[in-house]
């Protein structure tokens, strides 16, 4: 598509027409520095909007840097009102994925101008040509997907506090329960296993007990853990899956706290360990001695009988 | 019953005419192998529940008797499988075949001579640890009672020899076209049974409980040893009084000295049937109670809360009925000891306990 070079003013250029957007809105900022100092390097991508004015189609982030440096013109490669929108969001697409890695957010907003309503199979193909990356329908749709989802959850995306695979799993949820749970990410920079041990802890007490997720997780336990925590977020994100495994196995969690305050009581030497059963299910406990020497193992010599004095070990293995 | 799939290999056999003439007016499906079939289930939007409504009779190519797959750790009742068909038309919540069968598709195998070739023969052997055998471990023993003749052409032949028991299990109350056969006490009638909220929440289309213990009335009545399956017991506030309550039902309904064992098993299963639990049945909370991976891989509630439940079910069983052998389906020496009293080991194992039960109920000679 060859269109022709013009200088357009810049209050002719409609910012509010994200028809063609794949950049994300951040990094204007940084991109006006480099424009500051060896100016602009490549014209911009606008199409008349039969309107008198000009939506954008590539170059979001250049005309917002250059508003902000107070340029009142901008050399634009201009497409007439009527051209071909596959055309376009093709080049949009082309010319975005060229200057840089994109994001995941601003990949899922590329395949979603690409070939909207045709078969993915088609769409695919496009997107492999416009993106330069080997995809499947099966992924793409998924990743188109994402620029359908409620503001929150794409910001989420954005500053990273959820993944991909997490955002398609808040996008099936009730917004107000996605919500709360995107807050918490953003408060607490999971890892996606993590989020995901905290989202099933969390469904599975809410199904329990018949109440919304949001009650689950914005509940002033919680909100107490957050304030204690005083921006800690690897204390408050440990302090948080506590409190929801003893919510979700009262029992268990009760066993395990009490084994500790007993095994706590046994003294055990730097270097032994006394184990229990995994989840108290078996009956084999383990004691364990780590040692570097003879010496040190003839140090551990008595371990043993002092441990059958020990009462706290009848209450361990009665 | 919406279509009736037959495999080119089965179609021969005299099973398949008796199953289409008691079908008529099912759609009718030859296929060449199952895999048509599976392909229809996987498409439906609840494959689950539309194996269920297609019959697939088909050629059992492998063997018709298998051990019932016990792990180490916990204690195995020794039972033997009779491998009649897969899958059930009842839709239980819990249901472990849900997530067993890749898809589920109810099957019944319709080479039944081969079946009864491989059980006289094992049968003549007498072996020791093929004394206790059943068909309720990948199928429900009585849906099949409407369907086919194979369950009292089995009641005949144990009836016809001494030293093994026959056990068909259900969650129905089919036993009439049963009773009147020579089954010479060597066929053991078994119920599934649960209290009435676990059935409501987690039982379609079986029978209610009280209708379960009116069929086990019946059969006693015909001189039927009986056996009564506690399993899966669910969790939930007061359900402890409750199965106390079914325990002493049973026993108003039947003498003890009818019943050959009562298990008791709480409610376990493999990781994948929760996602398909929450997905088809979302008023259920069985799959939120407390569990924890079993020695087994299997997830099962965490030890104090099973064996809480089974001392007091077992003791209410012994209150009602002080001879009948109560077992425990995989379990662990120390849940037997807290809740009975003994490891199965101190008599000689968990097979030995109910092959003598059978020898005492049913009269087999062991």
């Amino acid at each position: 598509m060859i269109l022709p070079l013009k200088n357009i003013r810049l209050s002719l250029v409609d910012t509010g027409d994200e028809t063609f957007r794949v950049s994300d809105p951040a990094g204007a900022s940084l991109l006006a520095e480099s424009i500051r100092a060896v100016g602009l390097l490549n014209p911009v991508v606008l199409q008349e909007n039969g309107k008198g004015g000009y939506r954008i189609v590539s170059g979001f982030r250049r005309i917002a840097a250059l508003r902000s440096l107070g340029w009142d013109e901008i050399p634009s490669r201009v497409a007439t009102a009527e051209a071909d929108f596959d055309g376009l969001a093709f080049l949009a697409v082309s010319e975005n994925a060229a200057s840089r890695p994109l994001s995941i957010m601003e990949e899922s907003r590329a395949v979603a101008l690409l070939g909207p309503g045709r078969p993915w199979e088609e769409r695919t193909k496009l997107a492999e040509k416009a993106l330069r990356l080997a995809a499947n329908p099966r992924h793409l749709e998924r990743l188109e997907s994402l620029s359908r989802l409620p503001a929150f959850i794409r910001e989420a995306i954005s500053s990273e506090a959820v993944a991909f695979a997490m955002a398609l799993t808040l996008g099936r949820l009730p917004e107000d329960d996605a919500r709360v749970l995107a807050e918490l990410f953003s408060i607490l920079k999971l890892s996606l296993s993590k989020q995901r041990e905290l989202l099933d802890i969390s469904t599975d007490i809410s199904k329990r007990d018949e109440v919304a997720l949001r009650e689950v997780l914005a509940g002033p336990a919680i909100a107490a853990i957050l304030e204690e925590s005083g921006g800690d977020r690897g204390l408050a994100a440990r302090r948080v899956r506590e409190h929801l495994k003893r919510r979700r196995f009262p029992h268990l969690s009760a066993a395990e706290e009490n084994f500790s305050r007993n095994a706590a009581e046994l003294r055990l030497p730097q270097g032994a360990a006394w184990e229990p059963p995994p989840f108290f299910e078996g009956e084999q406990h383990t004691l364990s001695i780590r040692v570097k020497s003879r010496a040190e193992l003839a140090a551990r010599k008595d371990l043993v009988a002092s441990l059958l004095e020990n009462p706290a070990l009848s209450r361990i293995l009665p | 019953m919406e279509r009736l799939y037959i495999d080119a290999a089965a179609i021969d056999f005299p099973a398949v005419s008796v199953i289409r003439s008691r079908l008529a007016g099912v759609p009718v499906e030859i296929l060449d192998g199952p895999s048509a079939v599976f392909r229809c289930v996987e498409a439906a939007s609840d494959p689950i529940a539309a194996g269920k409504r297609v019959l697939y009779l088909a050629v059992n190519r492998g063997r018709f008797l298998r051990p019932c797959p016990g792990t180490r750790n916990y204690h195995c009742c020794g039972y033997q499988i009779l491998h009649v068909g897969a899958f059930c038309t009842m839709d239980c919540a819990y249901c472990i075949l849900q997530a067993y069968f890749h898809p589920a598709v109810l099957t019944f195998f319709v080479n039944h001579e081969d079946l009864f070739t491989e059980l006289s023969q094992t049968l003549a052997e007498r072996p020791a640890n093929v004394r206790r055998l059943g068909t309720g471990e990948f199928t429900d023993s009585l849906i099949w009672e409407p369907l086919s003749d194979l369950n009292a052409r089995l009641v005949s032949l144990f009836g016809a020899q001494d030293h093994a028991a026959l056990e068909l299990k259900s969650k129905s109350t089919a036993v009439d076209r049963l009773l009147g056969l020579p089954h010479n006490r060597k066929t053991i009638l078994a119920f599934s049974v649960n209290t009435g909220a676990a059935i409501r929440e987690n039982e379609r289309r079986t029978a209610p409980l009280e209708a379960r213990l009116a069929a086990a009335e019946k059969s006693a009545a015909h001189g039927f040893p009986l056996a009564f399956h506690f399993d899966p017991m669910i969790l939930y506030p007061g359900c402890e009084a409750e199965y106390e309550e079914v325990a002493r039902a049973i026993f108003r309904r039947v003498p003890q000295d009818s019943v050959a064992w009562v298990s008791l098993g709480t409610f376990r299963f493999m990781p994948d049937l929760k996602p398909i639990v929450a997905r088809r049945f979302p008023a259920s909370k069985i799959p939120y109670g407390e569990f924890i991976p079993g020695a087994d891989g299997k997830m099962r509630y965490y030890k104090p809360l099973r064996t809480a439940l089974f001392t007091r079910v077992a003791a209410a069983i012994r209150e009602a009925a002080p001879s009948v052998t109560v077992y425990f389906c995989m379990e662990d020496d120390a849940v037997w000891r807290e809740a009975l009293g003994f490891s199965p080991d101190e008599k000689g194992g968990l097979a030995r306990i109910l092959d003598e039960a059978a020898s005492r109920v049913c009269g087999i000679s062991i």
